[in-house]
């Protein structure tokens, strides 16, 4: 590989990467933190690229110095390393959406395991409470007593289940990447199921003794389903 | 370079080629972005998205630790001279390697990282088997994923510390492993000297710039190996072997190699196997942050693929075994 071509590879992964951060489109891959290290990352990759991109022209043979020509049969970089363009062709042409229903289905016999949120919903039997799919679920596996009666609003996207009219609100959660992302599923009674993957708010109660252990979701008694749109980001 | 001086057309041509190739490639991306806008609908279906959100999530997470791992080993090569590694490492690798296991807790990042900095320490002159020793422990012992795995199992304590002394274990023997092979270990590592003559702030890009070069297409193609098997084999698939003790420990540890999951998240992961025993969720633990398709990838890039042949069956048939081994013991 030619050294304006290594440029030019270093530099388009950088933009990538820059553009993610910038436009928050990262956060349908990795966590909220990640941003400022994917843009200092994107500046020093724009930065590495700049060296061999300004001198693509220069003849290669006679500098010696800055150019690798060694051990790989003179020509600098692996072959391997083309594979970096392909990463570049996803983003651009792909653009990947976030992770929805199709993962979550195919993850649906897993048992969901959650850890006591850090802060608790303070709920109130008189009125609705926008409660997180997380809690929600870890409330139900606590014995469900601090659910009952309480009407609450869940968020997330319509997974199926395999039922003809299952379906679950749903949420994904990562905990570093897309790679490891697991769904919390809340099963939604008495409501027809709306599409695949259409961001649903679910107003309802807890059906008592559903998902009182982690191999079963647990349940809620539909009032209401209103169609949404996604939030910024998608993942808890 | 080739410098042919035969003048026939197709030389001529493939000279042009080259001579051309940033344009060539700058074109053919050009095209594709916007033949993207007719073809991406026709590529719409779930499971190719899928993929590419796995693949890219990978590739987005892991090149900044790789771009931190390439500064670092650009800094060992460039910054810090034989003679500090050799004051600050035992004369004895015998004693460097348990050393150098112990120091891995001092890199808070993921494998990506570690494999730039492994190689440059090598260039350095530390004794491979140390280096490698290194290179097994820091993804595995460090504070950031000893917490992580401390909140995937609440109250559950002896996990954390299963952990801990398992992928010591683990990073250790394998040293020694090394050590006792010595010269017998098929092991190319890339001559250092790169911009000889120039200030040191040119070199250490230059450094950097090719110790990225050189492991970011092997972490590419580890990142599409991990993500097709993510979006391919559903993991309800392992649970059922999950009530056997010996096939469960060793279908999750088989699922850690092919998944290649940072060492950060993992343990929420495993902590999802409710059905396996403790004992194989362990296993998942200390052979993902030591060896994965990812790593080996990479492996294959800085120290050659006989090195690997060896290097990976080794690392994971001692990751297992010490995970069966302290399971047992504290679990």
């Amino acid at each position: 590989m030619r050294r304006g071509t290594q440029g030019l590879l270093l530099a388009l992964l950088g933009t990538v990467l820059l553009q993610l951060a910038l436009s928050g489109d990262h956060l349908r891959y990795v966590t909220g933190w990640m941003r400022w290290p994917l843009v200092v990352c994107g500046v020093l990759l724009l930065a590495m690229a700049l060296g061999p991109l300004l001198a693509a022209h220069e003849p290669e043979d006679d500098e010696g110095h800055d150019h690798d020509g060694h051990d790989h049969g003179g020509h600098g970089v692996p072959r391997v390393t083309w594979f970096l363009a392909l990463p570049v062709v996803v983003a651009f042409v792909v653009s990947p959406p976030e992770l929805g229903s199709f993962l979550a289905e195919r993850q649906g016999g897993e048992s969901a395991v959650v850890s006591r949120p850090d802060e608790m919903t303070a709920l109130d039997a008189a009125q609705v409470v926008p409660v997180p799919l997380d809690e929600f679920i870890w409330r139900a596996q606590d014995g469900g007593s601090s659910l009952h009666g309480q009407p609450v609003e869940l968020t997330g996207f319509v997974s199926y289940g395999d039922g003809s009219d299952d379906w679950f609100v749903t949420r994904m959660a990562i905990g570093c990447c897309a790679a490891d992302a697991r769904p919390f599923r809340v099963q939604v009674q008495d409501s027809p199921r709306p599409s695949r993957d259409q961001w649903v708010e679910v107003e309802g109660t807890h059906v008592p003794g559903t998902g009182a252990t982690e191999e079963s979701p647990p349940a809620v008694a539909a009032s209401a389903v209103t169609p949404t749109a996604a939030p910024d980001g998608t993942y808890e | 370079m080739a410098t042919t001086t035969a003048a026939r057309p197709r030389d001529r041509m493939r000279r042009a080629g080259r001579d051309h190739q940033v344009e060539l490639v700058a074109g053919a991306l050009v095209a594709l972005f916007v033949a993207g806008t007719w073809l991406a609908p026709a590529l719409d279906g779930p499971q190719l998205a899928t993929w590419s959100t796995v693949f890219l999530a990978i590739v987005v997470q892991s090149t900044p630790f790789l771009v931190l791992g390439v500064l670092l080993s650009a800094a060992i090569s460039i910054l810090l001279s034989e003679r500090v590694l050799a004051r600050v490492l035992p004369q004895r690798s015998v004693l460097a390697v348990p050393v150098a296991g112990v120091a891995g807790i001092g890199l808070p990042g993921c494998e990506c990282a570690a494999v730039p900095i492994t190689a440059s320490l090598m260039r350095r002159g530390v004794a491979p088997a140390v280096a490698l020793t290194f290179l097994l422990a820091a993804p595995a012992v460090n504070p950031a994923v000893l917490v992580s795995t401390a909140v995937a199992f609440p109250g559950q304590p002896s996990m954390v510390v299963a952990r801990f002394v398992a992928s010591l274990l683990t990073a250790v023997l394998v040293g020694w492993w090394c050590l006792a092979r010595g010269s017998r270990l098929p092991m190319t590592i890339r001559r250092q000297g790169l911009g000889e003559g120039l200030g040191t702030g040119q070199r250490f890009l230059a450094t950097a710039r090719h110790d990225f070069l050189h492991a970011s297409g092997f972490l590419v193609i580890g990142a599409g190996i991990a993500a097709a098997v993510n979006t391919f084999v559903p993991r309800s698939i392992v649970d059922t072997v999950a009530g056997q003790a010996v096939v469960g420990v060793l279908t999750l540890a088989l699922f850690a190699f092919v998944v290649a999951l940072c060492s950060e998240s993992d343990a929420f992961v495993a902590a999802s196997f409710t059905a396996f025993s403790d004992t194989a969720k362990l296993a998942f633990l200390v052979v993902g942050p030591a060896m994965d398709v990812k790593l080996a990838s990479m492996e294959v890039g800085a120290f050659g693929s006989a090195f690997a042949r060896q290097f990976v069956p080794v690392v994971v048939a001692t990751a297992v075994a010490c995970a069966a081994l302290v399971g047992w013991w504290l679990l």
